[in-house]
């Protein structure tokens, strides 16, 4: 993309190559700094409801539908799912992904074919079951929004559906023959 | 209503931390604290993704591409304008925020597409960065369908992200 793109640029309009890449430059940094302050300030209620424990509540309560969605797996690597859904669902990323790789090595088996467990843990990831969209609110904000969180139930509904339809899914494509 | 939700969900956690006997506040700043060194290690990457996205704007090839698209996505519903953020989504967070600064400055945020916008960011999730990692960490070779069916709820979700915005 990048190489077809300077081409492009080469033969149309050489001389705005580096005015370009400079003004690029000039504004990721600007765009870098605005991301300090949103990180921080939701980095920091972030922590505070890490201390209080309460992904662990909420792995708690979907411990439940884990069992029923991903079969039967170990309780190390069913309490790693949880842990995993539990701080994507507050919006702790950063949290989430060791769960998740722990879970995904949790479900291997040594097998080259990726098991249906694997499968939905992998797309319950990918369609981002965020209950809160941080950094986009931060951004509207910073933008000069007037409602920066009218976005909040827009991006609830089109998070939740898509996860629901990817579980859906993969249960209907690889029934339960593949437990793992 | 939505603008409550977050003041009273801090005001709830802050509240929680209290009962439970927690120290907020040292809590949201040790919290606070990684933001700077997460950026850091943010920024090459994200000043990287700056300059291509500028460079295939500018070079005209995204508009010949988005172009191309505009009746597909007239046809499902999706404002074309918001072409490049979904077609990039998918492989990069970074870019897509470049992006999505970019929709907020030229189209307004509180627009149509400024709406969209936040809500396709919001909602979904680079599928292929989260599955390379996802899979790297195991034995596994072939992903099988993990792709496509993570593909499908993207496209899922955009349209109904922009459903969704025709009534906020």
């Amino acid at each position: 993309m990048l190489i077809s793109s300077l081409v492009m640029m080469a033969i149309f309009s050489p001389g705005s190559v580096v005015g370009t890449m400079m003004e690029a430059g000039k504004m990721g940094v600007t765009m870098c700094i605005e991301f300090i302050g949103i990180y921080a300030v939701w980095m920091g209620v972030m922590q505070v409801m890490d201390d209080c424990k309460l992904s662990h509540k909420l792995s708690k309560i979907l411990s439940r539908p884990v069992q029923y969605i991903f079969g039967k797996t170990d309780a190390e690597t069913e309490k790693n799912i949880c842990l995993n859904i539990a701080s994507n669902i507050i919006g702790i990323g950063s949290a989430a992904t060791p769960y998740g790789i722990k879970a995904m090595q949790g479900l291997d088996k040594g097998d080259k074919r990726a098991t249906r467990a694997m499968i939905m843990l992998v797309v319950i990831n990918s369609t981002g079951i965020q209950l809160l969209p941080t950094t986009v609110i931060g951004m509207r904000a910073m933008a000069g929004s007037a409602s920066p969180s009218c976005v909040l139930w827009p991006t609830i509904v089109s998070t939740f559906i898509p996860t629901i339809l990817g579980v859906l899914l993969v249960s209907a494509i690889y029934r339960r023959r593949s437990n793992g | 209503m939505a603008d409550l939700f977050i003041p009273i969900l801090i005001a709830f956690v802050m509240l929680f931390a209290l009962i439970k006997g927690v120290d907020a506040y040292t809590a949201f700043v040790n919290g606070a604290k990684g933001a700077l060194p997460l950026m850091a290690s943010l920024m090459p990457f994200i000043i990287a993704m700056f300059v291509a996205v500028e460079l295939f704007r500018n070079s005209g090839l995204s508009g010949y591409l988005c172009n191309f698209l505009a009746p597909v996505f007239r046809f499902v519903g999706i404002p074309p304008e918001i072409c490049e953020l979904t077609l990039i989504r998918p492989f990069s967070s970074n870019a897509a925020y470049v992006l999505l600064r970019d929709i907020f400055a030229r189209y307004g945020v509180d627009s149509y597409i400024g709406k969209c916008a936040s809500v396709i960011m919001g909602s979904s999730d680079t599928i292929f960065y989260v599955s390379s990692i996802y899979f790297a960490s195991t034995h596994v070779k072939k992903t099988l369908l993990t792709i496509p069916i993570a593909l499908l709820c993207n496209v899922a979700c955009t349209i109904i992200a922009c459903f969704c915005c025709r009534f906020i």
